[in-house]
C-alpha cells in the first residue's frame, strides 16, 4: 500500500515536472510560422489580414509582459502597415524595431524608403533614370 | 490495489523523467569544441539574413513555403533575423526572384545595404514523395551554409534529412488486394503529410549545432568558458 502511494507521488511529480514547464514555455511568436505559411500559400486579403492581426497580437502580448517583441516582428508589422498606406503607424513600428534591436537600423532604413515611396530602395539617392540595382552580383555560390 | 493503467502511467512517466534527466546530464557533461567555437565567435555574427532558398527539387513552390519555417528557429538560437518575407520582397523589388538568383549577390553588398553580419544559404535538395508501389516516403533534405559578409568566408555548414514513412500495409495473402490497399495507403500518406512541418522540425534540429547567438541564454556562459579555454591554452604553450 505504501509502495503504491509512493508510486502515485512519483507519477504526480513527474507529471508536474513535465507539464508545468511546457505550459510556461509558451512561444512568444504564438503561431507566427503557420500564419505566415497560410499567407504565402494563399495570399488572399483574409489571410493577409489574419497575419497582420497575429503580428499585432504578438506585439501587444510583449508590451503587456513588458518584454521586447521577438526580432523582426515590429519591422514586419510596420512594413505591412506601410504597404497598406498607413505610413505614420508604419514609421512608428519601424522605429520601435530599431529601438528594440539597434542592429536592425540599416535594414529598417531600407523598409522605410519603400513604405514612404521615396528614393531608390537600396540607396539614399532620389529616383534616377538608371534602373540598375545597387546589389553587386558576384559568382554564384 | 493499484489499477493497471495507473501502474502503466507511472512506469511511462518515470521513464520519461529518467530520459530527460539522462539527456540533461549528457548535454551538461559533453565538452564543447572550444577551438571551433573560438573561431566562430571571432566573427560573432549578430544579424543574419536568410536568402531565398535554392531549389534543387521539382516542386517550384518549395522555396516560398520554406521561408515560413526558418526565421523562428534561428531567432531561438539567439540571432537577429531579418524577416524572410521582407527580404524576399526587397530582393524582388530589385529584380531578384525567388529562384536562387539572390545567391549571385555579393555578400559585401548585402552587408552594406542590409546591415547583415552573415548570410544563410539554404539548398532544398529534397522536398518530395517517393512511391514504391506499396509504400511511400515523404522526404525533406536541406543543406545550410552560413557566410560572414565581411570576409565572404563560410563560418558554419550543416545538412540534414527528415523522412516520414507510410503505406507499409500488412499482407492479407491476396496480392491484388494488397497492391490496391498499399497504393491507397501510400497516396494518403503522401497527400496528408505536409512538407512544411518536416522542414520546421529539421531546421530546429540542425540549428542546434549552430553556436548560440548573443540573445541566447547560453551565450554569456559559453563566452566565459571560451575565455577560460584560451587562457589555459596559452598557459600550456
Amino acid at each position: 500500500m505504501k509502495t503504491n502511494m509512493k508510486l502515485d507521488s512519483i507519477a504526480a511529480l513527474c507529471f508536474l515536472a513535465i507539464v508545468i514547464p511546457l505550459g510556461a514555455c509558451r512561444s512568444p511568436y504564438d503561431g507566427y510560422g503557420s500564419s505566415l505559411y497560410r499567407q504565402l500559400k494563399k495570399p488572399t486579403p483574409e489571410n493577409q489580414a489574419a497575419h497582420l492581426n497575429l503580428l499585432a497580437k504578438v506585439i501587444e502580448r510583449a508590451d503587456r509582459n513588458q518584454v521586447r517583441p521577438p526580432p523582426g516582428v515590429c519591422a514586419e508589422y510596420g512594413y505591412n502597415l506601410g504597404l497598406l498606406g498607413r505610413t505614420a503607424e508604419a514609421t512608428d513600428y519601424l522605429d520601435r524595431e530599431v529601438q528594440h534591436y539597434p542592429e536592425s537600423e540599416t535594414f529598417v532604413s531600407v523598409l522605410k524608403r519603400i513604405v514612404s515611396g521615396r528614393g531608390r530602395i537600396l540607396s539614399d539617392q532620389e529616383h534616377s533614370s538608371d534602373s540598375s540595382n545597387d546589389l553587386d552580383r558576384g559568382a554564384d555560390r | 490495489m493499484k489499477s493497471p493503467w495507473k501502474r502503466r502511467l507511472t512506469t511511462v512517466l518515470c521513464r520519461v523523467l529518467l530520459v530527460l534527466l539522462g539527456a540533461q546530464l549528457f548535454w551538461s557533461c559533453a565538452s564543447p569544441d572550444y577551438r571551433a567555437l573560438s573561431d566562430y565567435y571571432a566573427v560573432e555574427p549578430k544579424t543574419i539574413c536568410v536568402l531565398p532558398a535554392r531549389n534543387m527539387t521539382t516542386d517550384a513552390e518549395a522555396p516560398l513555403f520554406y521561408m515560413a519555417t526558418i526565421g523562428q528557429p534561428l531567432v531561438y538560437r539567439g540571432y537577429y533575423v531579418m524577416p524572410t518575407p521582407l527580404v524576399a520582397d526587397i530582393l524582388a523589388r530589385e529584380g531578384i526572384d525567388l529562384d536562387g538568383e539572390s545567391w549571385t549577390v555579393d555578400p559585401h553588398s548585402m552587408r552594406e545595404h542590409f546591415g547583415a553580419d552573415a548570410l544563410l544559404y539554404v539548398t532544398i535538395e529534397e522536398w518530395d514523395t517517393v512511391y514504391n508501389v506499396l509504400s511511400s516516403s515523404v522526404n525533406v533534405t536541406l543543406d545550410y551554409t552560413l557566410v560572414d559578409t565581411a570576409s565572404g568566408e563560410t563560418i558554419w555548414t550543416a545538412r540534414g534529412t527528415r523522412r516520414v514513412q507510410g503505406g507499409n500495409a500488412t499482407s492479407s495473402g491476396n496480392f491484388l488486394a494488397d497492391l490496391v490497399v498499399g497504393a491507397i495507403d501510400a497516396a494518403v500518406t503522401a497527400a496528408t503529410t505536409d512538407y512544411v512541418p518536416l522542414a520546421s522540425e529539421l531546421n530546429t534540429e540542425i540549428l542546434q549545432s549552430l553556436p548560440p547567438g548573443v540573445y541566447h541564454t547560453d551565450h554569456e556562459r559559453l563566452q566565459k568558458e571560451i575565455t577560460a579555454w584560451r587562457q589555459e591554452s596559452q598557459a600550456n604553450q
